[in-house]
């Protein structure tokens, strides 16, 4: 049975009962609501960071980010980097190579270096992994470190002891929610997140600025809501197993 | 700011710092609340098919509504038509013919897909392209035809399939606003290659989010699942629709019916109301197409006193959210990728005549004849509040 509802006996929680009558109370359905607003806040402050953009899922978070920062980059990205973000980089048609160990492609990575920008694409095995990016190789200052897919554990950090790179994706994929559909873009820029808000509705703009072409990238509130009880049911399970 | 202009009350107009007509702002979106019980029972399980899931059973469902051998559901419309633009536009060719009065957000869909937009112009009499205005663009460079239906009514299906049939050219078609209407007996749904629409909070089904693709070729209907879910040939991309909001479509779909008799009434409260009104057009559509009056226009005609973007102003202030229609078209905004355009007579024409007025859940009949009797109020008073405009 899972947490929220079971299709066999016909269970569906309270807490999901009251977040969608709150929805149809207000009737703000789409458009950066009250309860994406309220998961936005709640991820600025558990990851300590300025701007978190939730959008609806992890292939368009990655599709907006990486079209609006990089042209004619090179990405290495880890084995077991996740699909999203290797349909994103297929999708706009972005060389990439990916490794098992570092070290083994330093040589390719210096030959691009020369060329034109590196990606460097780090996963949260990077944090644990020995033969991963922070121990086998310096990172240029011209290069660039983009996270993704954060370790369930991180989130239940009281702390941030972990170096977020200036920008990243968050699939909610990865909580152990029942319907965990969604993503957000998380940045420390506020001008490269107003840019993302103008590229992903009309919805939840705080400046206008001009973008190249929009999407719908437009979390919806029922999604919100799911995530905000996975969130609440992943903290609730950290608290107690750290008193 | 002067207090001057007030209405029979006494009051200020709210453009001059008086107290809106409405104290909640009344909108042009539909915004349709389901019954949460249904939309619960759906979520929970209790309505779906023992071997099935909720998204299947709405596509299923709606491909029986638009009498199509398929329906491929997807997180949005805007990836169903770059997923679908993908799947048919013609290799090694580059541009796709769409209308420049659309939805805002249609020629970054082509450029997406990689592909360029190429802006055709509108049939006066349906505000949408025809076979006619889209012949004009066709050239060897063609990969695609986007038919788009406009605010209620249709486009020229007819016109649009004989160019396309012509060239071997691949044409779809934007139903996004026309997904109850009939053409020729038919359910639009069935008609060329393919065709699109919205699962959005402010469509006639409301899904919170979604889209779906219907069409008649199996093949298609393959390739879309398979790109759907990432693993098609071309651009794929995973965008499935989420179960929940296949539950609020399956909510909204039982409630359809009703919701279209609501929709008729309002139509009919602004006809009553408008009649004696001059220089506001209602725009009608002929019943056997069976509109769901989703939408509400009406055109601004000469002798108004007002240009139509004055009196959107007007509107506004009172919370009264009226819309330009499709305003600005495309080609007047900056576009920032390569794209086509050549003389547009007809679109620049009506770019600035036409305005989407108030309809939808949140806007009741009593709301629709306040509407029209400040019309009213600001035809006969149009001198003095046009002395305090400027």
């Amino acid at each position: 049975m899972n947490y929220f509802s079971d299709k066999e006996s016909g269970y569906l929680s309270d807490e999901v009962r009251q977040y969608f009558m709150g929805i149809f109370n207000r009737q703000y359905y789409t458009e950066s609501g009250p309860l994406v607003q309220e998961l936005e806040k709640t991820l600025q402050k558990k990851l300590k960071i300025r701007n978190v953009v939730c959008v609806s899922n992890a292939s368009i978070a990655w599709l907006m980010l990486l079209d609006q920062l990089f042209s004619k980059s090179f990405f290495f990205t880890p084995q077991n980097t996740s699909k999203q973000l290797k349909e994103a980089i297929s999708w706009l048609g972005f060389p990439s190579i990916e490794y098992n160990k570092i070290k083994k492609i330093i040589p390719v990575i210096n030959k691009v270096r020369k060329n034109g920008k590196v990606i460097f694409v780090r996963n949260n095995i990077d944090f644990q992994d020995s033969d991963g990016i922070h121990n086998e190789i310096a990172i240029d200052s011209n290069d660039t470190l983009i996270d993704t897919q954060f370790s369930d554990e991180l989130l239940g950090a009281n702390t941030r002891d972990i170096e977020l790179s200036s920008c990243g994706v968050l699939s909610f994929d990865s909580f152990a929610t029942d319907f965990g559909f969604g993503a957000c873009i998380y940045t420390d820029d506020d001008d490269f997140s107003d840019v993302l808000r103008c590229m992903r509705s009309s919805g939840g703009i705080r400046r206008k600025v001009p973008v190249k072409r929009t999407v719908n990238g437009r979390m919806s509130e029922a999604q919100a809501a799911f995530v905000l009880l996975g969130l609440k049911k992943m903290f609730d399970s950290h608290h107690a197993s750290n008193s | 700011m002067s207090n001057k202009i007030n209405n029979r009350q006494g009051e200020s107009l709210a453009i001059f710092g008086g107290q809106p007509l409405f104290n909640s702002p009344k909108p042009t979106s539909n915004l349709v609340r389901p019954d949460p019980l249904l939309f619960f029972d759906y979520l929970r399980g209790k309505m779906t098919r023992s071997d099935g899931n909720l998204v299947e059973m709405l596509e299923l469902r709606l491909a029986s509504m638009h009498d199509t051998k398929n329906c491929v559901a997807v997180n949005s419309g805007f990836w169903g038509l770059a997923l679908l633009l993908d799947a048919l536009s013609l290799p090694s060719r580059k541009e796709i013919i769409l209308p420049s009065l659309t939805y805002r957000r249609m020629a970054d869909i082509v450029s997406w897909v990689g592909r360029v937009p190429h802006f055709c112009d509108i049939d006066l009499k349906t505000l949408a392209n025809s076979g006619d205005t889209v012949r004009r663009c066709i050239n060897d460079n063609t990969a695609l035809i986007i038919g788009v239906h406009p605010v209620g009514g249709h486009c020229d299906v007819d016109g649009l399939e004989s160019v396309a049939y012509e060239y071997g050219i691949p044409v779809i078609f934007d139903s996004v606003e026309s997904v109850h209407e009939m053409h020729r007996g038919k359910r639009i749904g069935s008609f060329g290659v393919a065709e699109l629409f919205s699962l959005g909070a402010s469509k006639l089904i409301n899904g919170f989010e979604g889209g779906y693709v219907t069409t008649n070729d199996d093949a298609l209907a393959h390739q879309l699942r398979l790109k759907r879910s990432g693993r098609g040939a071309g651009l794929s991309l995973s965008v499935e629709l989420p179960p929940f909001h296949a539950a609020m479509a399956l909510a909204g779909l039982d409630d359809l019916p009703n919701q279209i008799l609501r929709n008729r009434a309002r139509f009919n409260r602004y006809a009553e109301e408008l009649r004696g009104l001059p220089g506001l057009r209602l725009v009608r559509h002929s019943e056997e197409t069976e509109p769901s009056h989703k939408n509400i226009v009406v055109e601004v005609l000469d002798d108004w006193q007002y240009t139509r973007d004055e009196t959107i102003v007007l509107l506004n202030a009172q919370n009264i959210l009226a819309r330009a229609y499709y305003s600005p078209p495309l080609t007047h905004k900056p576009i920032g990728y390569e794209f086509i355009a050549a003389d547009l007579p007809h679109t620049d024409w009506v770019a600035d005549r036409y305005i989407s007025m108030p309809c939808g859940h949140l806007v009741t009949l009593d709301d629709i004849s306040k509407i029209v009797r400040f019309l009213s109020y600001l035809s006969s008073n149009h001198k003095s509040i046009r002395a305090n405009l400027n």
